[in-house]
């Protein structure tokens, strides 16, 4: 096999050129932090945009046409561009290769170009916000709307999916066959550390999944522009098929999003608890329960829609069941704390925060699954406020656990400061408490989801100010917490190799490591686990 | 400090989930009062879920509170967890598999309550009034047996929402059964609480829901499923009334605007309401 060009010593002070065309697996990794953190602001500045407009009942800001254009903008950059771009693409990049000891992906011109693939949806995105081209067919595209000009450019949309959906499944073949063929020399499946396990696993989802997604938005793509009838009743098709085809990839979708980060998390705090991973073994098994029951509970979508009966209570009994794997993962990272030594940084606060975020976000999804309490809930600010707990907290927390716990590995320092970045994190926490706390309130009192304006109910407009108030201090903390990472990059207190004592082998090479990674290649012995955190 | 940020920190949770309990209750209270159903229920159902819930949490959230606080690094005599390089042994399998049996038989029982309260719903009464819904962008149309029909089209540069007069009239304690359809894109038939029922429309079949509501008064309704740029104002209201000034207005002696006018005590769900509707409770017994 050919091994990646090597392309300079620091990549930090790589020329314009070497970014371009660099094969090498830490430059694609950090391209694609870097593209995911700047469209996590964009994403987070619609998310203000709203909120503003939403503080008080009536329009004051904005024109419908262009809330629901914020809208559709927050929901898909969220979902495409920072929780799957950051945990997979970034992290998964950068980390996986030195996880399980090699040079590179296995095939790195691939590899790069997965990231000019996502690059170029980025870029396309970017061309929705000129006012003519807005889309505001939010994230899910549903038809018959899709298919209505009221929805805006449906081949734009279509197209941005299938670029990202080419950009996934390359990114996926590259990893899955990185980490069956190139481990190093000793490392059997159960050495390899759960974060790895946790990309394997979203992987596989992405192979199995994405097709579906793509064959659901071609479908949608065809009805518009070349007259077929898959899903505009006008002609003879069914809307309700689009909603089984798009679900079916799109709810295993979130644990492509969520498992990476929640490993992230455990990671850290085993390596700041000085502590085996606790129940490691049911840990992988729990994460492969989530991917076999996650491609099963997709009509929970669905429980207020005309799909058949029969199937709307097989999978909400289905869907309960992820709650056994959901609970093994959260108690095995609980229980990696019991006769710990737990050192508190801002690491650890993110990634308790992490776990702890879970709890708010996983149990209301209980009432969520049961069929006959859904009937209440669906499409309201109650599941407005569960996801945003589950989906967005756990990766946005998980990503910030991951950028401190692993900064002195891409950067070789420290982030600026410790007291700032637990600021930052206090400050995130309450904020989210406080939105989406209160966006679960307002669900219960009837609120529903995706409206710009809402009736003059008080218990609402109480809600919805306690909202605004939450998201600019979210922001504020999220601004506090970007600051320390990049003061950090010039002025932060330098690392050595291995500044956590991890026995795990993206420590054993140089912070950051060179461009071809180790100058020997890692070999383990019998017992080397990289959470056995024997003194060597 | 970290062991009073820990704590901090699980208060501002736990009490999110505390205070997040108080709409259920006071939903219960109200579709009680004003005997809406299938509301009932839905709210019956979904507090005995909650307490499930809340064992859930604190089973997890208090062992993690616990260990933050007492497993910490100190430097010289705790630098290492007593698990560094020690594997766990058979306990902590048993233990993960005690806690995943113990998720499942909760999951069991969960699964009972969702089934049964499910089937409740489900069940339209035999006597039950059919009304037609039509839903399209962006304004909804109602369709009473005898051929009566009304409108509810929201102008938001032009309409007030506390006098709009748009929706439909429905008499107290018959249910109402609905029969939906839209003739364009997707929506869904929202009734707000204390009903709280939820139906998707879709062009091309007809879907259904039922409600029955004892106390008159003014409730509303709305679109739920995103419909595109006013979706927000697909609203509608229902006025429930007395069954004999029902059958009056049905048989065209009085008019609608009056019958309107009469029952607009705004029972949408607010503190005030829920006081209004435990005194008409009493009244009517």
């Amino acid at each position: 096999m050919r091994e990646a060009i090597p392309t300079g010593v620091p990549y930090f002070g790589a020329s314009l050129k070497e970014w371009i065309f660099t094969t090498d697996h830490k430059k694609i990794g950090i391209l694609y932090l870097v593209t995911s953190i700047l469209y996590f602001v964009v994403g987070g500045l619609f998310a203000l945009g709203m909120r503003l407009e939403l503080t008080n009942p009536g329009l004051q800001f904005w024109s419908p046409e262009f809330y629901n254009y914020l809208l559709t903008g927050h929901g898909a950059i969220m979902l495409l561009w920072w929780a799957i771009g950051a945990p997979t693409g970034g992290f998964g990049n950068f980390l996986l290769p030195l996880m399980v000891g090699a040079r590179d992906v296995a095939f790195p011109r691939l590899n790069a170009l997965s990231w000019w693939a996502y690059f170029g949806a980025s870029v396309l995105v970017l061309i929705t916000l000129i006012p003519g081209n807005h889309i505001k067919m939010m994230w899910t595209g549903y038809p018959p709307y899709a298919l209505n000009n009221d929805a805006g450019n449906l081949a734009l949309y279509v197209f941005i999916i299938h670029l990202l959906g080419v950009s996934s499944i390359a990114g996926a073949v590259n990893f899955l066959t990185t980490v069956i063929r190139m481990r190093a020399k000793g490392q059997s499946y159960w050495k390899l550390p759960i974060f790895v396990h946790s990309i394997i696993t979203a992987n596989v989802i992405q192979i199995l999944g994405v097709p579906s997604l793509a064959g659901a938005v071609t479908m949608d793509l065809f009805d518009k522009y070349l007259g077929t009838a898959f899903f505009d009743p006008a002609r003879g098709g069914d809307p309700l098929l689009y909603q089984h085809v798009f679900w079916f990839y799109s709810h295993p979708a979130v644990y492509v999003m969520l498992l990476p980060p929640v490993a992230i998390a455990g990671e850290v705090i085993s390596a700041m608890a000085k502590n085996r991973f606790f129940g490691y073994k049911a840990y992988v098994i729990a994460q492969w329960g989530v991917v076999v029951l996650g491609f099963i509970v997709w009509t929970h979508h669905m429980f207020v829609t005309a799909a058949a009966d029969w199937i709307k209570i097989i999978q909400s009994i289905t869907t309960m069941m992820i709650t056994v794997p959901v609970g093994v993962i959260v108690l095995a990272s609980t229980l990696t704390l019991f006769k710990g030594a737990l050192k508190f940084n801002t690491a650890t606060w993110f990634a308790l925060g992490t776990i702890f975020m879970i709890l708010p976000g996983g149990l209301t999804g209980i009432p969520n699954g049961m069929l006959g309490i859904d009937y209440g809930l669906s499409d309201s600010y109650w599941i407005a406020g569960h996801f945003h707990f589950v989906l967005a907290m756990i990766i946005t927390f998980g990503i910030f656990a991951g950028l401190y716990y692993w900064f002195p590995k891409f950067t070789g320092r420290f982030a600026y400061s410790d007291g700032l970045g637990n600021a930052g994190f206090f400050i995130m926490f309450v904020g989210a408490m406080l939105i989406f706390g209160m966006q679960l309130i307002a669900g219960l009192h009837g609120m529903p989801r995706r409206y710009v304006d809402y009736p003059p109910i008080p218990e609402l407009v109480s809600a919805h100010n306690w909202m605004t108030v939450g998201a600019f201090l979210f922001a504020l903390g999220v601004l506090i917490s970007f600051l320390n990472l990049i003061l950090g990059m010039t002025k932060g207190e330098k690392a050595d190799a291995n500044p956590w004592g991890s026995p795990s082998l993206e420590w054993w090479t140089g912070s950051p490591p060179p461009p071809h990674n180790f100058d020997k290649l890692p070999e383990v012995d019998e017992d080397w686990h990289p959470y056995n955190y024997k003194k060597a | 400090m970290a062991a009073i940020l820990v704590i901090v920190y699980f208060a501002i949770t736990t009490l999110v989930m505390i205070v997040g309990h108080q709409p259920i209750l006071e939903g219960y209270e109200v579709a009680k009062a004003t005997g809406a159903e299938p509301g009932l229920q839905w709210y019956w159902g979904f507090r005995n879920v909650f307490y499930v819930v809340m064992l859930y949490f604190f089973v997890i959230a208090i062992p993690f509170v616990v260990f933050t606080l007492i497993y910490q690094y100190r430097k010289g005599e705790r630098e290492e967890g007593e698990h560094a390089s020690k594997p766990w042994g058979a306990v902590e399998n048993g233990l993960l598999i005690a806690w995943a049996v113990a998720v499942f038989a909760g999951d069991i029982f969960l699964d009972f309550v969702s089934e049964t309260v499910f089937e409740k719903q489900k069940e339209i009464p035999e006597n039950a009034m059919e009304i037609k819904v039509t839903g399209s962008m962006w304004m909804w149309q109602f369709e009473y047996p005898n051929g009566k029909s009304l409108f509810s089209f929201y102008n938001p540069a032009t309409d007030k929402f506390e006098n709009f007069e748009g929706g439909f009239i429905v008499p107290a304690g018959v249910p109402i059964k609905l029969a939906m359809k839209s003739t364009d894109v997707i929506h869904a038939f929202y009734l707000w609480p204390p009903i709280n029922k939820l139906q998707d429309l879709y062009p091309g079949r007809i879907t259904y829901q039922w409600f029955k509501v004892d106390a008159p008064g003014e409730y509303l309704v709305s679109c739920r499923e995103y419909c595109g740029t006013n979706h927000a104002y697909m609203l509608a209201k229902i006025w429930v009334v007395p069954k004999e000034e029902f059958e009056q207005w049905y048989n065209g002696q009085i008019a609608e605007a009056d019958l309107k006018k009469k029952y607009s005590t705004k029972k949408w769900y607010t503190k005030q309401a829920k006081a209004g509707n435990i005194e008409l409770a009493k009244v009517n017994n």
